[in-house]
């Protein structure tokens, strides 16, 4: 016979069932998985999760003043390196050897993209194809395979300015951002940012360089246009252009961690 | 007497919501199946006090000891890279059905019993009012 059939109880089970059920309550709020941290949120550090569930992160009115101060600290920017390029040159109209050093750094300047430039090029323009439906007004045709087809992602401006690099442009910029060594183009939630920068559809892209070159690059079969066009052509124009002015670059120069190597070979 | 449990059972999820510090994900999944666990022995326990078998030493050592075994069980599977936390999933799963069906049984016989009784005990003072009035 089962032993255990034999021992009839009348034990209470509302003590021990109490206090397992605090236990238990506690392991499932423990296991609980809140949506928000299946989400998005999960990839988030700690500290970033902080933040978004402070009330101390910045509304929508403080990023206005934000992006206020922005604009005039950039003007205030490009202001402070024209008048550098300005005194640079007066000091190199004192002497000979000064003024040969003074191209040099003007050089290093322009190739730094910290000045402002101009000349021939070509400008191209990326329209997502919500813009370019609107402007044509056609009917509504399935040109992509989805939402993720119909507009221009980080990796289309990304591919167009390699390209344009590789076909010999001097200068480039994306949407007004000069595109410099610590540019980064990449894509913030459903928008595009150029050093910092947020950009959107049409994005204008200029290029200094040759004109031919540049266009007949753009222009490639199977090249970097070729998914853009195949969608809809009109998610992409290129037009040659005479003259073309790039603003310097206005993103932060400060650097904390290089420095020049201490070469005792060099001596 | 049945609310005790109830109120304790919310008692212990705010408890827990007041652990600040999110659990982090993979110990998420063993914790999941401890709870798994939790519920399926608190279903048993449930069960067998209605079987009248009910002791609370073994529904204590059976809920930690279960509890612990489904963690471990779960995060030895993820050492050894077989997933041990189906296993714990399954079972405990089916055990909570057949508990709970269990108790749905109990719980109905019951009161069915108890119906039938009330009727019964109706049907015999109606007939015995209805004897005295005859006499």
């Amino acid at each position: 016979m089962n032993p255990f059939v034999t021992r009839l109880s009348t034990n209470s089970i509302v003590l021990p069932l109490s206090a397992m059920m605090i236990i238990l309550g506690v392991l499932i709020s423990v296991a609980w998985i809140p949506e928000t941290r299946v989400d998005r949120v999960a990839t988030l550090d700690p500290d970033q999760r902080q933040r978004l569930g402070s009330s101390t992160a910045p509304g929508p009115q403080e990023n206005e003043k934000l992006q206020e101060r922005l604009v005039q600290l950039q003007s205030t920017v490009e202001d402070l390196q024209k008048n550098k390029t300005r005194l640079e040159n007066a000091i190199a109209e004192e002497g000979g050897k000064t003024k040969v050093l003074n191209e040099n750094l003007q050089d290093t300047k322009i190739l730094a993209g910290l000045t402002e430039v101009e000349g021939p090029g070509v400008v191209v323009t990326l329209r997502d194809i919500s813009d370019v439906k609107k402007k044509i007004d056609t009917p509504k045709e399935s040109g992509g395979f989805g939402p993720m087809d119909d507009i221009i992602h980080d990796f289309d401006v990304l591919r167009t300015v390699n390209e344009m690099w590789n076909a010999g442009a001097e200068a480039i910029a994306v949407g007004g951002n000069r595109i410099v060594s610590r540019t980064s183009i990449r894509c913030v939630g459903a928008v595009i940012h150029v050093n910092d920068q947020p950009v959107s559809s049409p994005i204008v892209i200029q290029a200094i360089g040759d004109q031919k070159i540049l266009a007949s690059a753009m222009n490639l079969k199977g090249g970097v246009m070729q998914d853009l066009r195949d969608l809809e052509p009109g998610m992409v124009s290129v037009e040659p252009a005479k003259m073309i002015k790039l603003p310097a670059y206005t993103g932060p120069t400060s650097r904390k961690f290089i420095t020049l190597p201490k070469d005792k070979d060099a001596k | 007497m049945i609310l005790i449990p109830v109120l304790c059972l919310i008692v212990g999820i705010l408890l827990g919501t007041l652990i600040t510090q999110p659990l982090d994900a993979k110990y998420g999944l063993y914790v999941a199946v401890a709870v798994l666990a939790g519920i399926d022995t608190i279903c048993g326990g449930i069960r067998s006090s209605l079987e009248q078998k009910f002791h609370g030493d073994i529904f204590v050592s059976g809920f930690f000891s279960n509890i612990v075994i489904a963690f471990f069980l779960a995060w030895l599977g993820d050492r050894i890279g077989i997933n041990l936390f189906f296993v714990c999933a399954l079972i405990f799963g089916s055990r909570i059905f057949t508990n709970l069906s269990l108790i749905r049984r109990f719980v109905l016989t019951r009161w069915q019993d108890a119906r039938s009784r009330k009727q019964q005990q109706q049907a015999q003072s109606a007939s015995t009012t209805q004897a005295q009035q005859q006499a």
